[in-house]
C-alpha cells in the first residue's frame, strides 16, 4: 500500500471512528434498513426474485454491445441525440459543449452518482455555469462541499442541526430545526431554480433498450421536475445501466424500492422516451443521452463482469460491518461500501486505491444480501490476489508468507517454529495472556490481549497419548447410527 | 479457552509419567498383525483438523473435541502432517503460498474418512476455496474429495453423527457468537444451538446482532487494527448485554479476538469453544 | 456528425471485442420471470388497491361515477379556497369553467386521469402527451387522480406488460405515481411533499369508463 494513500485512508477512518454521533447515525441507518430487508424477505419470494434480477442483468451485460446499440438507435428514433463517451473526460466534454451551445447559465441536476464519478459538476462550474443539485441529500452535501456518504442517502451522516446550519446559510436567515420546515425551504428555493434552468441533467436508473426509454426511480419529485421543466434534458448514464425491455424491469422494481428505500414502490417511476412530441404541451424540447464507458468495458469479458450487474440499491452498504464503522467518505470515491471497494479499483486502477480491497473482514454479508447476486466477497479476495500478482504486496508480507509456506510444508519445522514462538512469548506472558508484543503482533496488543502460547502444542500432546487410548469406545450420548 | 485461574485446561504437568493421557480412557483393543489397533466395522472414523491456532494456542479445544468425539464412539485420528490450511495467505492474496500449504494439507488428510475441524473458517477454507484454488491443478480431484468430507465440529455432531442428546451439564447462561464463515459459507447456524439446548441446566441467551462480524478477518485485524477494534468493541457490548456467564463459539480466531478484547476491557467472562463446554460438562 | 458515427462504431466494437461476441442479437432469449404474484378477483383487487393507497397517506375513495369525483373536487375547492384547478382540457367540466387553467404552474390543485392502476403497490400510471401534461400531476401541491375500476391490475408486472404491449409508439413520458412525494434525507425523518405534490387524492370510478381520452391501445392488455 502506498504510504500516501494509506495515510489519507487512516485519517478518514480515524475521524469517523472518533465521531460518536456519526457512529450512532450510521448504526441507526443500518439497523433501520435491516428491518426493511426482513420485511421484504417475509413478503416476497426473495430468492426467486434475486435469481430473476441476476438473470436479467447478467443477460444484458453479456450482450451489452447489442443492447447499447439498440438503446441508442431507439433513443434517436424518438428524436433524442446520443453521445458515446469512452472516458470521463469525453463525457464532460460532450456536456460542456452542449451547455456552451445552448448558452446555459443555470443547470439543475437530479441525483446521479455517475456525474459524481466523472467529476461533471466541477467541470461545468469551472466554465462559469451555475450547477444546482436538487435531490435534497445532494443539496446538503453540495452546500457542505462534501462527497456522498452513501450511494442512496448521500447526506445520511449529517445531523439535523448540521443541515439546519447549511440550509440557513443558503436561505440567508435562521431556519428552524424542523425537518418539515427545512424541506419546505428547499422546495421554495429549488422551485425557482427548476423554472429558471436552461438544462436539466439526470442520471438513468435503467435504459430500456427495446424502446429507447430512460427510466428514473425516485421519491422526491425533483427527478420529474429536472426532466420536465428545462428545455433541454441531458441524461448521463453508465453504459451497463440497461434492460432489454419493459417486462424485464419487473423483478428489479420489485427489489430496488425495498432495498433502496424500504418501500414496496418508490413515489415515482418515470419512463422518458425521447423529447416532447408534436402536440405535447410540456416536456423538454431536446433530449441528449451521454452513454459512458469510463473503465467499464475493461471489466467486460473478465472475471469481474458480474460487478456490472449492480442496480445501485445500497443494500451492501447497509449490512457491511466495516461501513458501519467507517462510513462512506473513507472509501474516497463516488461509490462506497462493498460495491465501492470492488468497483472503484476496477474503474480507476488498483494503484490509486490499494486499501479498498483490504478494508474488509471478508464476512460475506455483502454477497449474501446483494440484489443482483454479485459475489462481492469473492471479488474482494480476487482483487487482493490480483494486487499481489501485480507486485503491490509489500516486501515484508511477501517474505512473511513465503516463510509461512516453507514452514507449512514441513511439519517438523512447523513444530520447531511453534516451540520457538513459545520461547519468545514466554517473557511477554503474564496471567496466561500477552499484553504487549513488538512488531506486527504489537498492532494487535495495542487494543487486545493475546493468549499465551501453549506450553505443549496439540500435536505434542497427541503424540504422548498411549496408542491404545486412541480407540476408546463411546461412553455416552445417544446418536442415530447411519 | 482460558479459565479463571489463568492457566490452560487439560495441560499435563511436566512431571506426568510417560503414557499418561489427558483424555479418553485406556482400553485394551484388538490389534492387527503389525500391532496396530483395529476397530470394529461401522464405527465412524474422524481425523481431527486442529488448525494452526488450535495447535499452538488452544490445544485444550482440540483435546476437548477429541474427548467428545470419542465419548460418542468416534475413532479419532490426528494426521501429524497437518500444519495450516493456508487461509491467512489466501485471504491476503498470496495464492501461490496458500496453495503450497494447502497441497501439504490435502496430502496430510488423504487417508482420512471424515475430517472434523474445530474452526468453522478453516473447514470453510477447505470446502469453499480448495476446489477453486486447485482448479486445473493435479491435486484438483484430491482437494475436491477432501472438501466433500470436511466438517465443522458442531455440524459433524448434528448432521453426521446425528446426536440427539448429550449427558452434559452446565449451570448458567450461555450466549453464542456465530462466526461469519461458519454461518455464511458453511450454512451452520442451528447445529450449535441445538447442541447447546441439549445441555442440562444451560440457559441459552441469544446474542443481539449475532450475525455481525467480530472484526477478526485474519490479517485484517492487524492491517486495519482501528476498524477491527471498533468492530470487536460492538460485539463485546452486545455480549455483555446478554448477562451471560459464558460466551460460546465455533471458531478459535473469533474467540481469540473477542476474548482478547474482553480481557483488555477488564471483563472476566469466560470464552469457550463449544467442544470445551461439552467436554467439561460431560457426566461420567 | 461523421465523428459521432466513428465514436459509436469504435465504442460498440470495444464492447464486442471484450465480450468475444459476434455482431448480432443475443444467443439466448431474455430471461423471463415466471408469474409469482397472487391471483385476485375484482373485489379483492379493489380492496387491496384502496388499502395500499390509504397506507401511503393517499385520500382514496370509490365513487359510482366520474361526476361524483368532480363534485368532490368542487367541494374541496370551496373548502380550501382554491382559485384555480388545472387539468387537461378534455378533463374539464362546466362547474369549474371559471377557474380552470391548462397551466399547472401556479395552480393549487391538478387533476389527471390514470391509464392503469396497480393494486399491489397502490400505484397509478399516467400517460403524458398532448394536453395531458406532466405538470398536472407534478407541480400543484395537491393533486387528484381518477382511474376506472376496470383498469386496476394486480401487480406492477402487469403494468409493465401493458406498456410493452403498446408497441414501439410510446408517449414521451409515462409517469407511475405511488403516493405523495417524500424524503427522509434530513436526519432520516420522513417528510411528505418535497418537490412533487404532498397531498394526493384518488377516485376509483366504479361504474363508468372515464370520458373518452386520446389513449390508444388494447384495453385488456396487462390485466390480471
Amino acid at each position: 500500500m502506498s504510504r500516501a494513500t494509506r495515510a489519507a485512508f487512516d485519517e478518514q477512518v480515524g475521524r469517523a471512528l472518533g465521531d460518536a454521533t456519526l457512529q450512532e447515525v450510521i448504526r441507526d441507518g443500518q439497523d433501520f434498513m435491516q428491518v426493511f430487508h426482513e420485511q421484504a424477505r417475509g413478503e416476497l419470494d426473495w430468492p426467486a426474485l434475486l435469481d430473476q434480477v441476476e438473470a436479467v442483468r447478467s443477460h444484458t451485460v453479456e450482450n451489452l454491445d447489442y443492447y447499447v446499440d439498440q438503446f441508442a438507435a431507439n433513443v434517436e428514433k424518438r428524436g433524442g441525440v446520443v453521445y458515446f463517451a469512452a472516458t470521463a473526460q469525453e463525457a464532460r466534454a460532450h456536456v460542456l459543449a452542449l451547455a456552451r451551445q445552448r448558452s446555459a447559465k443555470l443547470i439543475v441536476k437530479a441525483k446521479s452518482l455517475l456525474t459524481e464519478e466523472i467529476g461533471l459538476n466541477a467541470a461545468l462550474e469551472a466554465a462559469g455555469i451555475e450547477v444546482v443539485e436538487t435531490d435534497l441529500g445532494e443539496v446538503i452535501i453540495q452546500l457542505a462541499h462534501e462527497k456522498p456518504f452513501h450511494i442512496v442517502a448521500p447526506a445520511i451522516h449529517k445531523s439535523l442541526e448540521q443541515i439546519r446550519v447549511l440550509l440557513s446559510a443558503a436561505a440567508g436567515e435562521e431556519l428552524p430545526a424542523d425537518p418539515a420546515a427545512l424541506t419546505a425551504f428547499a422546495r421554495r428555493f429549488l422551485r425557482e431554480k427548476f423554472f429558471a434552468a436552461d438544462i436539466g441533467i439526470s442520471g438513468c436508473n435503467f435504459g430500456v433498450a427495446s424502446t429507447g426509454s430512460v427510466v428514473l426511480v425516485t421519491n422526491e419529485g425533483n427527478g420529474r421536475m429536472t426532466t420536465t421543466l428545462p428545455k433541454t434534458h441531458v441524461v448521463v448514464m453508465g453504459m451497463e445501466r440497461l434492460v432489454p425491455d419493459f417486462e424485464s424491469l419487473e423483478p428489479i422494481l420489485a427489489v430496488l424500492p425495498w432495498m433502496g428505500g424500504g418501500t414496496r414502490m418508490t413515489s415515482y417511476v418515470t419512463a422518458i422516451s425521447g423529447p416532447r412530441q408534436a402536440g405535447d404541451e410540456d416536456g423538454p424540447e431536446e433530449l441528449h443521452v451521454v452513454i459512458v464507458d469510463n473503465g467499464r468495458s475493461a471489466i467486460l469479458g473478465g472475471k469481474y463482469q458480474k460487478i456490472l450487474n449492480c442496480i445501485r440499491c445500497g443494500a451492501c452498504l447497509d449490512v457491511c460491518p466495516v461501513y458501519r464503522k467507517i462510513g462512506g467518505h473513507a472509501y474516497g470515491a463516488a461509490y462506497s461500501g462493498p460495491i465501492g471497494a470492488v468497483l472503484t479499483p476496477l474503474l480507476d486502477g488498483f494503484q490509486h486505491h490499494p486499501e479498498l480491497p483490504y478494508a474488509s473482514s471478508l464476512c460475506g454479508a455483502c454477497s449474501e444480501i446483494c440484489s443482483a447476486r454479485i459475489p462481492l466477497a469473492d471479488y474482494l479476495l480476487e482483487l487482493r490476489a490480483d494486487m499481489v500478482r501485480l507486485g503491490s504486496g509489500s516486501g515484508a508480507w511477501q517474505f512473511g508468507f513465503r516463510g509461512f509456506a516453507e514452514t507449512a510444508v514441513r511439519p517438523r519445522v512447523w513444530d520447531a517454529a511453534e516451540r520457538l514462538a513459545g520461547v519468545v512469548a514466554r517473557p511477554l506472558t503474564a496471567g496466561g495472556a500477552i499484553r504487549w508484543a513488538p512488531g506486527l503482533p504489537g498492532l494487535w496488543t495495542r487494543t487486545r490481549d493475546l493468549p499465551a502460547v501453549a506450553r505443549q502444542s496439540f500435536r505434542r500432546l497427541w503424540r504422548r497419548r498411549p496408542s491404545d487410548a486412541r480407540d476408546g469406545e463411546g461412553t455416552g450420548g445417544t446418536r442415530r447410527l447411519p | 479457552m482460558i479459565d479463571a485461574s489463568g492457566g490452560p485446561l487439560y495441560e499435563l504437568p511436566d512431571d506426568a509419567p510417560p503414557g499418561a493421557s489427558p483424555v479418553g480412557q485406556p482400553r485394551a483393543a484388538a490389534r492387527d498383525d503389525r500391532g496396530r489397533p483395529t476397530t470394529s466395522v461401522g464405527r465412524p472414523r474422524a481425523a481431527l483438523m486442529i488448525t494452526c491456532l488450535g495447535d499452538a494456542l488452544f490445544p485444550a479445544v482440540g483435546l476437548a473435541a477429541v474427548k467428545v468425539l470419542e465419548k460418542l464412539g468416534v475413532a479419532v485420528d490426528f494426521p501429524g502432517g497437518q500444519t495450516c490450511c493456508g487461509q491467512p495467505a489466501f485471504n491476503s492474496g498470496y495464492r501461490d503460498d496458500a496453495r503450497r500449504a494447502a497441497r501439504a494439507f490435502v496430502r496430510a488428510f488423504a487417508g482420512s474418512q471424515s475430517v472434523v475441524s474445530v474452526s468453522g473458517s478453516c473447514a470453510a477454507m477447505v470446502r469453499e476455496h480448495y476446489p477453486r484454488l486447485f482448479a486445473g491443478q493435479p491435486e484438483e480431484a484430491a482437494a475436491t474429495a477432501l472438501a466433500a468430507r470436511t466438517y465443522e465440529f458442531s455440524e459433524y455432531l448434528v448432521d453426521v453423527l446425528q446426536v440427539e442428546n448429550l449427558p452434559v451439564a452446565f449451570k448458567g447462561k450461555a450466549t453464542m457468537h456465530h462466526s461469519c464463515h461458519t454461518l455464511r459459507l458453511l450454512g451452520v447456524a442451528e447445529q450449535p444451538e441445538r447442541l447447546l439446548q441439549m445441555v442440562d441446566g444451560l440457559e441459552y441467551v441469544p446474542l443481539a446482532r449475532a450475525r455481525d462480524c467480530c472484526g477478526f478477518g485474519g490479517t485484517f485485524a492487524v492491517k486495519m487494527p482501528a476498524i477491527s477494534t471498533a468492530m470487536v468493541d460492538e460485539k463485546v457490548d452486545h455480549i455483555l448485554e446478554t448477562g451471560a456467564d459464558v460466551l460460546v463459539g465455533l471458531d478459535m480466531s473469533c474467540l481469540m479476538n473477542i476474548d482478547g478484547r474482553l480481557r483488555r476491557r477488564g471483563c472476566a467472562m469466560p470464552v469457550k469453544h463449544l467442544a470445551e463446554v461439552l467436554a467439561e460438562g460431560w457426566r461420567a | 456528425m461523421g465523428r459521432g458515427r466513428v465514436e459509436r462504431a469504435a465504442f460498440l466494437e470495444t464492447l464486442r471485442r471484450q465480450l468475444h461476441r459476434a455482431p448480432g442479437p443475443p444467443a439466448s432469449p431474455v430471461p423471463r420471470s415466471p408469474a409469482t404474484q397472487r391471483t385476485l378477483d375484482d373485489q379483492e383487487r379493489l380492496a387491496l388497491f384502496v388499502a395500499r393507497l390509504q397506507a401511503l397517506g393517499v385520500m382514496a375513495s370509490v365513487v359510482p361515477a366520474l361526476e361524483d369525483a368532480q363534485a368532490a373536487i368542487e367541494r374541496l375547492a370551496l373548502d380550501r379556497g382554491w382559485l384555480s384547478i388545472s387539468c387537461a382540457a378534455p378533463l374539464r367540466w362546466p362547474a369549474i369553467a371559471d377557474r380552470w387553467k391548462a397551466d399547472p404552474r401556479e395552480a393549487p390543485f391538478g387533476l389527471a386521469e390514470a391509464e392503469l392502476a396497480v393494486a399491489e403497490t397502490g400505484t397509478l400510471l399516467l400517460t403524458n402527451h398532448g394536453p395531458f401534461r406532466r405538470g398536472h400531476s407534478l407541480l400543484p401541491p395537491s393533486i387528484g387522480l381518477v382511474v376506472p375500476r376496470a383498469r386496476i391490475v394486480t401487480g406492477f408486472g402487469d403494468a409493465l406488460r401493458w406498456i410493452a404491449a403498446q408497441g414501439p409508439e410510446l408517449p414521451a413520458c409515462l409517469s407511475f405515481i405511488t403516493g405523495p412525494s417524500n424524503t427522509a434525507d434530513i436526519a432520516s425523518v420522513q417528510v411528505v411533499g418535497v418537490h412533487g405534490p404532498g397531498e394526493v387524492f384518488v377516485w376509483v370510478v366504479a361504474n363508468d369508463e372515464v370520458e373518452e381520452s386520446s389513449t390508444d391501445g388494447p384495453a385488456d392488455a396487462g390485466r390480471a
